[in-house]
């Protein structure tokens, strides 16, 4: 069985795919809560495809990787996946419940997803159980948490996306990474526009939210230079040193409108994740990747407006 | 190793009709707005794949029998589902030959800086009015290729009188998708003979008079697709009633411009919209069908 799906999941983009024994996971995991027969957890992981950044790392063009890499990945590449990997295992008699981010919904009362439009999230929602999905995978063995949070594989680093199907069959589970690939080298905090990851590596989600929807000036090419006029700190929110609130990162994302959105709610990311490529750009300098390319992903300096240009 | 022939094969498995490799020194950009070397500087190549849209769904509509299906098969599937799909495969095994894949779906629902055009498929277009470029010598973003001028590089097209690309085999029923490479690929000869002798069909057929002989203009065609002719067959008495202009336009007498069909676009609900914001399409494609059968008589 194990062989099949890995096949099938392969046939259907799935580049890297990793099963874990639920004894892998605690009792009160929300796998649990979702399936409590769960016996394996697979992981179905998808690279992004470096050229999809490209555009976004010459500042020539955006619309490709939020329609590529993230509305399609998610909204039809993923769930296809899952699906013919659950059909075939429903077909051997045991159940198999696909799990996929569910962009829109939240347990927490006030956190947000940057990926979609905070005013689209239905919030405070605990009982619309949702797994750990960066735990979740690394307990599956497709790679290591990185200090952004991410998870970096040895193929592809953190350029890659995933998704889980929980089933009573039981599995050879995947051996667990070791972790090897960070560093803690730091670029990933050095390199995001608006500083929202902390030196321990943890997340601000609203300042996340902010600036991966452009609200750095430096960094986006679509801001008009009067931009954030309504705003006192408007420098410091441009030059992405503003500490936002949860109510101030509203403020600033109703006046954030630079790009139009993609469908389901997904919004435009101008930052490009700056994070993930300064982490890719890291782990292949160090030719720690199994994934090599003929040319480093950078070819040239970084481009950055002037601050000044918005005084 | 990665090789034109294996691309065309695999191409060819996937779902597409046609496949035609162009070296990116042939594509010739009206700017560099439009240039595919602003997106990969390193680029070699440009990799062009065509998808048939079935002519079942324009027979349909040109028996008043069913419009919806063009606009959710011929248009939106095609171009936001396999077209998507099969980039992700394609460019999938272009980087593993260690080569970077850039994948150039069609852009709906953007217009470049400057461009004052709109698409009629959709609701409506964003002209990215703010963006300036990142340095000296880059365009201003986006970029998005001209697919016309793709196709024509890679062989496989050209961009007809009514603005749409047209192949050899397909003419008009054939939507395209696009991926630039640094990968030093075979190349195909850029398409030498023309596909579009101007016959003028194009325009003759137009319900809304879109078409005439310098191209199409595209606020009056995204009026007339969208149903403003009285030939639409899901149209009411009640549209445009208190219009003093309504005998002009659905005789599509009315001449339309950027103000004045987004003014009358939230009046056109004949049929739902589809995701994406695709607009159904309820002209018919009149024009296409009429350069198909031109071109099926000359046997082009």
């Amino acid at each position: 069985m194990k062989d099949s799906i890995i096949r099938i999941a392969k046939e259907n983009l799935a580049d890297i795919v990793g099963f874990a024994s639920s004894e892998r996971f605690d009792k009160n995991d929300p796998i649990f809560k979702i399936f409590p027969e769960t016996k394996t957890v697979i992981c179905l992981a998808f690279r992004v495809l470096r050229g999809i950044y490209r555009g976004t790392e010459e500042g020539t063009t955006y619309y490709q990787y939020t329609t590529m890499a993230v509305e399609n990945m998610e909204e039809t590449v993923m769930p296809m996946a899952q699906l013919r990997v659950a059909n075939f295992i429903e077909e051997q008699g045991c159940i198999a419940i696909p799990q996929r981010r569910h962009q829109q919904i939240m347990a927490e009362a006030d956190s947000v997803n940057p990926e979609v439009g905070y005013n689209t999230i239905f919030r405070n929602r605990p009982q619309e159980n949702q797994m750990n999905f960066t735990e979740t995978a690394v307990k599956c063995g497709i790679g290591e948490k990185g200090l952004s949070g991410a998870i970096l594989t040895d193929e592809f680093g953190p350029m890659i996306r995933y998704c889980f199907i929980l089933t009573d069959a039981i599995i050879d589970e995947t051996a667990l990474r070791e972790p090897h690939l960070c560093d803690n080298c730091k670029k990933c905090i050095k390199a995001c526009h608006g500083n929202a990851i902390s030196e321990d590596g943890s997340l601000d989600p609203w300042q996340c939210a902010v600036y991966y929807n452009g609200a750095n000036g430096t960094k986006n090419p679509f801001m008009p230079k009067d931009a954030y006029a309504d705003f006192e700190d408007r420098i410091k929110i441009i030059a992405g040193e503003a500490k936002v609130t949860p109510e101030k990162a509203r403020k600033i994302l109703d006046a954030t409108y630079f790009y139009p959105p993609a469908q389901h709610a997904y919004t435009a990311s101008i930052c490009g994740r700056a994070c993930d490529t300064a982490c890719y750009m890291h782990l292949e300098e160090q030719g720690k990747l199994t994934k090599k390319f003929k040319r480093p992903f950078r070819t040239r300096e970084e481009w950055k407006f002037d601050i000044e240009d918005f005084k | 190793m990665l090789t034109s022939e294996f691309i065309k094969q695999k191409a060819k498995e996937l779902g597409a009709a046609v496949c035609g490799i162009g070296d990116i020194n042939n594509f010739v950009p009206e700017s560099l707005q439009r240039d595919p070397k602003a997106i990969l500087p390193s680029a070699k190549c440009i990799i062009g794949f065509g998808f048939p849209v079935p002519k079942g769904l324009y027979r349909t509509m040109e028996n008043d029998s069913q419009f919806y299906t063009y606009t959710t098969m011929g248009v939106k599937y095609i171009d936001e589902e396999l077209a998507e799909i099969f980039l992700l495969k394609m460019g999938g095994m272009i980087e593993d030959a260690g080569y970077d894949a850039c994948l150039q779906k069609h852009v709906p629902n953007l217009r470049i800086q400057g461009d004052k055009t709109t698409n009629p498929e959709v609701k409506d277009t964003y002209e990215l009015i703010h963006a300036v470029a990142v340095e000296e010598g880059k365009p201003v973003p986006d970029v998005i290729i001209d697919f016309g001028e793709a196709a024509r590089c890679c062989g496989i097209g050209e961009k007809g009188l009514s603005g749409r690309v047209l192949n050899e085999k397909y003419g008009p029923f054939m939507r395209f998708c696009f991926i630039i490479t640094d990968a030093p690929l075979e190349c195909d000869e850029p398409l030498k003979k023309h596909i579009c002798d101007n016959c003028g069909e194009c325009i003759k057929a137009c319900p809304g008079k879109a078409i005439d002989e310098n191209g199409l203009d595209t606020w009056q065609c995204a009026v007339y697709y969208k149903g403003a002719h009285k030939s639409n067959p899901f149209m009411t008495e009640e549209f445009l009633k208190d219009d003093p202009e309504r005998e002009a336009i659905i005789n599509g007498k009315k001449r339309f411009d950027s103000v004045s069909a987004r003014k009358i676009f939230s009046q056109m609900r004949f049929l739902p919209q589809t995701h994406w914001g695709y607009a159904p399409c309820l002209c018919g494609k009149k024009c296409d069908i009429a350069c198909f059968k031109h071109l099926k008589g000359v046997k082009k």
